[in-house]
C-alpha cells in the first residue's frame, strides 16, 4: 500500500476547485441576448475564450487539468510504496535465556511469540524474515523465511537454554544484517533496557512476574571416601516460599532422600548433603513451579582419570616432598609402569623420542598419550632465595590459585630454562613449558628449584602447583575435563589420538556426528540434562544443568510492547518512491491537454 | 426576453397615442402591385374625398367607369367614393420576443408607434383595429378603442410573424390600410409575407423596428449570443470585421424588403427604437409620407 511522506503536500488539491472554477469563468464568455441569429450565423467562431466546441471537448479538457493538478499533488506529497517484488526485510532478534520457557510449554513466553511471529509478521505476507537467536553471543537461526508455517518450522530450533540472554549484542548483529534497511523485532520476555526511541525497531516482551525456587549452584566431590554433595537453593519472589527436595542416586532401586525446605524472601540456602561413593548420577529436585528448568539438577562424579606418575629425583628430601604432594592429590598413582608423568632432575633426553614424527598433511596432531610428560627439576651449583617479586603468566593454566608473595623460592641464575615461562623472577625464569615444534611430542615442565632454601612448601601454594601440575597432565587424558557443566558453557574432552569423529548426543536426546579438528576439543552444551560424547571405544558423559540466579529470577517478567516501525523515517527509508510516476502521468495528461486543445483550433479555424 | 408588467405596457402605448395625436394617415403614394393588379389615379383631390378604383365587375353601375384610367390601362375600373369606401387601418403588431429584446426599447417603440397609427387613423375618420401575431393573429382586445384601453400587447411568441401568419391569418378589412409593425428579422422571403398583407389593400407599410444592438451592436471579443426567439446560443470572437460583416448582412436584408415593398407598392421604413422613444418624434413618418400633420 503506498504512504505519503509529505502528506500536507495534498493541500496542494485546494488548488482544483479554483482551477475548474478559473477554467469555466475563462472558457465562459459575455452573454449578449440578440433579437436573431440569422445574421450571425456564418461568423467565424471564437478561438480564445467564446471557443464553440463540442460539449464534449469542454468537459474532457477540464477533466485532464485537473487530473494534471491531481498527479502534481501526489507528486509533491512524495509518495512512496513497496514494489511488488520487494518484501520488507525483519530481523527478529530472540531471547535464547531459559526465562522463555517458564510457564509450561504452551504457556510460556517462547510459545507466545512464536504464535505472534507466525500470525502478524509472517501472515501479513509483507515481509522477509530473519532470525537471530541471543544467548551469550548471537547467532544466525536458518536462511531467511516469508511464510507462516517455515516460520514455525525454524522456530522449532528456537531452544530457549541459555543462562543469559545479550538482547544488544544480537540488536547489533541485526543492524549489520539489514544495513540500514529493514526492521527489527526484538522477542523477548523483559522489557528493553531503556524506552525504545522512534526507529526502526519493535520490542515485543511476553513475560510475566512469577516467583520461583531454583537451583544456582551445586556441585559434588570425593570426600573421606563419600559424595559430599552441595546444593544451594535461592527463593527468587518477595514473599516465603516452600518447597520439597529430593537427592538420590538415578539407576534402579535408588532411594532418595527428601526434605522441605523453607525459604524467606530472597533467601538462599545452601544444603550439604553426603552420599555413598557411588559411580552414578545423583540427581537434585525440587517441587515443581512456573520454570521446571532450574528445579532439577544432575550431578555426575569426576571419572577416575588418575594420572600415572613416576617420580625420578636425585635428592631423597626432594623426592620425597613431590611424592607426598602428588599422593595427597587424589588424582595420580605412582608407578614405574606407562607413566603419564614423570617428575625428574634427570637432563633431557636426546634425540627426540622414537616414533615421533610430524603429522602427516590434513590430519590431526594429537599429544603422544603413550608418552610421558615430564617435569623436569634443573639442578644448578648456585642457588639463593628469591623473595619476590614474582611474575605469574596467569593465562596459564598452571598459575591458577598461586599467590607468591611473601615465600621464598631457592633458585640458581646460571641454567637456561627453555619454554614459555609460567613463573619468573626478573630475568631470571623459574617455571617454563616447552611446548614442542612436533604436538605429538610430549610437553615438558622446566622449573629450577632449590627446595632446601624455598618456603613454598610450607604454604598451600605447594599442593595448589603440585594439583595444577597434574590437572595439566589429567587434561590430556582422554575423557571430559569437568563432568558437571552449566547450560551453554563450553565443555572441554580430551580425545583418543586415533580419533577423528565423534558422535555427540545432547541433553535434549539428539545426534550429532562431529569430525574432530583440535583435541582436546571444545563443544557447546545447551539442553540440560546428561550429554553423552562417543569417542571411538571410549564413552564419556557430561552432566548440564541450568544454574544462575540472575536467570532463574522471573519478577523482571513483563507484557508489552514498544515501538512503531511506521515511523515517517523508516518508510522513507524502505519504501521505494514512486513520485516519478506521478510526474510522468502529469506529463502526458498535460500533452493529452495540449494536443487536443491545438487540434480544437486548427478545427476552428476559418 | 424581458419582462414587461401591464401598466408599463399601457404608458408605452399612452406615450405612442400621445405623439401619435398631432398627425393623421397620409394617402397612399402608390397603386398596389399586387396579385389585383388594381392602380389608382393621381391627383386625388382633397384628402376629404378620398377615392379609390377597383375593377370593374358585371353589374356595377356603367357612369362610374373612370374613362380615364381606361385609356391609359385598356381596363375597366369603376371609382370608388368616400361613402363607399369606408376607410379602416389594420395594425398588424408582431408579438415575437424579439421585439422584446432584453436592454432594448423595442417594446416600447413597437407598442407606441401601434397607439401612434391607431390615434392618427382617429385623427383621419379612420377606424382601426390592432393585430397581434402570436402563435396566430388575433385581434387586441378593445383595439378599436383609444390605446388606453387596449389590452396591453405582449411580446413573448415563439412563433416569428410568417408562422403567426401561417397559423391563423387576420382578418383585414378589404381595400384596409394596412400596417405592419415589426423587425422582420426571420429568414423568408418577404413577398412570402407581403402577398397577404397586399392583398385588397388600400396601402401597405411597413415599418422595421430595431433596436440599437441589432441595427449597430457595439459589443466585442468573446460573446455567447442568445437568440431571444428560439434561445439558441452561438459563442462567437465578435471583431470589427465580424460587425462589418453583420451590418452588411441587416443592410442586405433591408435592401431586400425595401425592393420588395417597392414591387408592391408598399412603403418600407426603418426606425431605431431607443432613438424614436427618446423624444417620440414622429417626423420621420411625416417624411415617409406614411403620416401627415393633423
Amino acid at each position: 500500500m503506498p504512504i505519503l511522506a509529505y502528506p500536507l503536500a495534498l493541500l496542494a488539491m485546494t488548488a482544483l476547485p479554483a482551477a475548474a472554477a478559473i477554467y469555466l469563468f475563462r472558457n465562459r464568455s459575455r452573454r449578449q441576448p440578440v433579437s436573431s441569429l440569422m445574421f450571425w450565423m456564418d461568423h467565424k467562431v471564437a478561438r480564445e475564450g467564446g471557443r464553440k466546441m463540442d460539449k464534449i471537448h469542454t468537459p474532457l479538457l477540464l477533466l485532464l487539468e485537473i487530473l494534471a493538478l491531481l498527479m502534481l499533488a501526489l507528486a509533491a506529497s512524495g509518495p512512496r510504496a513497496l514494489l511488488w517484488r520487494d518484501k520488507l526485510p525483519v530481523v527478529v532478534v530472540l531471547d535464547d535465556s531459559w526465562s522463555m520457557q517458564a510457564g509450561g510449554e504452551k504457556a510460556s513466553p517462547r510459545q507466545e511469540a512464536i504464535d505472534a511471529i507466525a500470525d502478524e509478521l509472517a501472515g501479513s505476507g509483507r515481509y522477509r524474515i530473519r532470525f537471530i537467536v541471543a544467548g551469550r553471543q548471537p547467532r544466525l537461526l536458518g536462511s531467511e523465511v516469508e511464510t507462516a508455517g517455515q516460520v514455525q518450522e525454524l522456530l522449532s530450533q528456537w531452544e530457549c537454554f541459555s543462562p543469559g540472554a545479550d538482547m544488544n549484542k544480537g540488536l547489533a548483529l541485526a543492524g549489520e544484517l539489514l544495513a540500514g534497511r529493514g526492521r527489527i523485532l526484538a522477542v523477548s520476555d523483559q522489557k528493553p533496557d531503556r524506552k525504545l526511541e522512534k526507529g526502526q525497531m519493535q520490542w515485543w516482551a511476553f513475560g510475566r512476574p512469577a516467583p520461583n525456587v531454583a537451583f544456582v549452584s551445586a556441585a559434588m566431590h570425593e570426600h573421606d571416601g563419600k559424595q559430599r554433595l552441595l546444593l544451594e537453593v535461592a527463593n527468587l519472589w518477595k514473599e516465603r516460599q516452600s518447597r520439597e527436595l529430593k537427592v538420590g542416586f538415578t539407576g534402579p532401586g535408588a532411594n532418595a532422600q527428601s526434605m522441605t525446605l523453607e525459604l524467606e524472601p530472597d533467601e538462599r540456602k545452601q544444603v550439604v548433603l553426603e552420599l555413598p561413593k557411588s559411580q552414578e548420577m545423583v540427581e537434585a529436585r525440587l517441587a515443581g513451579d512456573k520454570l521446571e528448568l532450574d528445579d532439577r539438577v544432575l550431578l555426575l562424579p569426576e571419572e577416575p582419570r588418575l594420572v600415572r606418575v613416576s617420580v625420578s629425583i636425585s635428592d631423597a628430601a626432594t623426592a620425597r616432598q613431590w611424592t607426598q604432594a602428588i599422593a595427597a592429590t587424589g588424582r595420580a598413582v605412582m608407578t614405574q609402569e606407562k607413566p603419564d608423568l614423570i617428575v625428574t632432575d634427570a637432563a633431557p633426553a636426546t634425540p627426540p623420542v622414537p616414533g615421533a614424527e610430524a603429522p602427516a598433511a590434513g590430519t590431526v596432531a594429537t599429544p603422544a598419550m603413550s608418552q610421558p610428560w615430564v617435569v623436569r627439576l634443573i639442578s644448578e651449583p648456585m642457588t639463593q632465595p628469591y623473595l619476590g617479586p614474582f611474575i605469574l603468566n596467569r593465562a596459564h593454566s598452571l598459575s591458577q590459585g598461586l599467590e607468591l608473595q611473601g615465600l621464598t623460592w631457592g633458585a640458581g641464575k646460571t641454567a637456561t630454562l627453555e619454554g614459555n615461562p609460567i613463573i619468573a623472577i626478573g630475568q631470571t625464569f623459574l617455571l617454563t613449558e616447552l611446548e614442542p615444534a612436533n604436538p605429538a611430542n610430549p610437553r615438558e615442565l622446566q622449573m629450577r628449584m632449590d627446595m632446601k632454601i624455598s618456603t613454598i612448601q610450607d604454604t598451600p601454594n605447594w599442593p595448589i602447583l603440585v594439583w595444577n601440575i597434574l590437572d595439566w597432565r589429567r587434561n590430556a587424558l582422554p575423557g571430559v575435563h569437568q563432568p558437571n557443566v552449566i547450560t551453554g558453557q563450553v565443555a572441554m574432552a580430551s580425545l583418543p589420538p586415533d580419533v577423528k569423529n565423534i558422535q555427540l548426543v545432547d541433553g535434549a536426546g539428539r545426534l550429532r556426528q562431529i569430525q574432530v579438528t583440535a583435541n582436546p576439543m571444545s563443544f557447546e552444551t545447551s539442553a540440560p540434562g546428561i550429554m553423552r560424547l562417543e569417542a571411538g571405544e571410549q564413552t564419556h558423559r557430561l552432566a548440564i544443568n541450568a544454574m544462575d540466579g540472575q536467570e532463574s529470577d522471573l519478577r523482571a517478567g513483563a507484557t508489552e510492547r514498544q515501538g512503531d516501525w511506521n515511523e515517517q523515517d523508516d518508510l522513507l527509508r524502505d519504501f521505494q518512491s514512486i513520485t516519478w510516476t506521478m510526474g510522468l502521468l502529469a506529463a502526458a495528461l498535460l500533452i493529452g491537454h495540449l494536443a487536443m486543445v491545438n487540434r480544437s483550433s486548427r478545427a476552428a479555424a476559418p | 426576453m424581458a419582462v414587461q408588467t401591464a401598466g408599463q405596457i399601457r404608458t408605452w402605448l399612452l406615450e405612442g397615442e400621445a405623439a401619435g395625436l398631432r398627425y393623421r394617415m397620409a394617402a397612399p403614394r402608390q397603386v398596389m402591385q399586387g396579385l389585383t393588379g388594381q392602380q389608382t389615379g393621381r391627383g386625388v383631390g382633397s384628402s376629404v374625398d378620398f377615392r379609390d378604383f377597383r375593377q370593374y365587375q358585371p353589374g356595377d353601375d356603367l357612369r362610374r367607369i373612370d374613362w380615364s384610367v381606361y385609356g391609359r390601362s385598356d381596363r375597366l375600373h369603376v371609382r370608388l367614393y368616400r361613402d363607399e369606401l369606408s376607410p379602416h387601418v389594420d395594425i398588424l403588431l408582431d408579438g415575437s420576443r424579439s421585439m422584446d429584446l432584453e436592454a432594448s426599447s423595442k417594446a416600447r417603440a413597437a407598442s407606441g408607434l401601434t397607439a401612434a397609427m391607431a390615434i392618427a387613423a382617429r385623427n383621419s375618420k379612420f377606424s382601426h383595429r390592432v393585430w397581434m401575431a402570436r402563435e396566430g393573429c388575433r385581434e387586441l382586445a378593445d383595439s378599436t378603442r383609444l390605446a388606453g384601453a387596449w389590452e396591453p400587447p405582449a411580446f413573448d411568441s415563439a412563433a416569428n410573424l410568417p408562422d403567426s401568419m401561417r397559423r391563423l391569418s387576420p382578418r383585414f378589412r378589404p381595400r384596409s390600410l394596412r400596417v405592419l409593425i415589426s423587425d422582420l428579422l426571420w429568414m423568408e422571403e418577404p413577398a412570402a409575407l407581403l402577398r397577404p398583407l397586399t392583398h385588397q389593400a388600400a396601402g401597405v407599410m411597413v415599418i422595421q423596428v430595431l433596436g440599437k444592438v441589432d441595427a449597430d451592436p457595439d459589443f466585442r471579443g468573446s460573446v455567447r449570443l442568445i437568440d431571444s426567439e428560439s434561445q439558441g446560443m452561438q459563442d462567437l470572437f465578435i471583431d470589427a470585421a465580424a460587425l462589418r460583416k453583420y451590418k452588411e448582412s441587416v443592410r442586405r436584408h433591408q435592401d431586400e424588403w425595401q425592393a420588395a415593398c417597392a414591387r408592391t407598392g408598399a412603403i418600407f421604413t426603418t426606425v431605431i427604437a431607443e432613438e424614436m422613444t427618446e423624444g417620440w418624434d414622429l417626423s420621420w413618418l411625416v417624411k415617409e409620407r406614411i403620416l401627415e400633420p393633423d
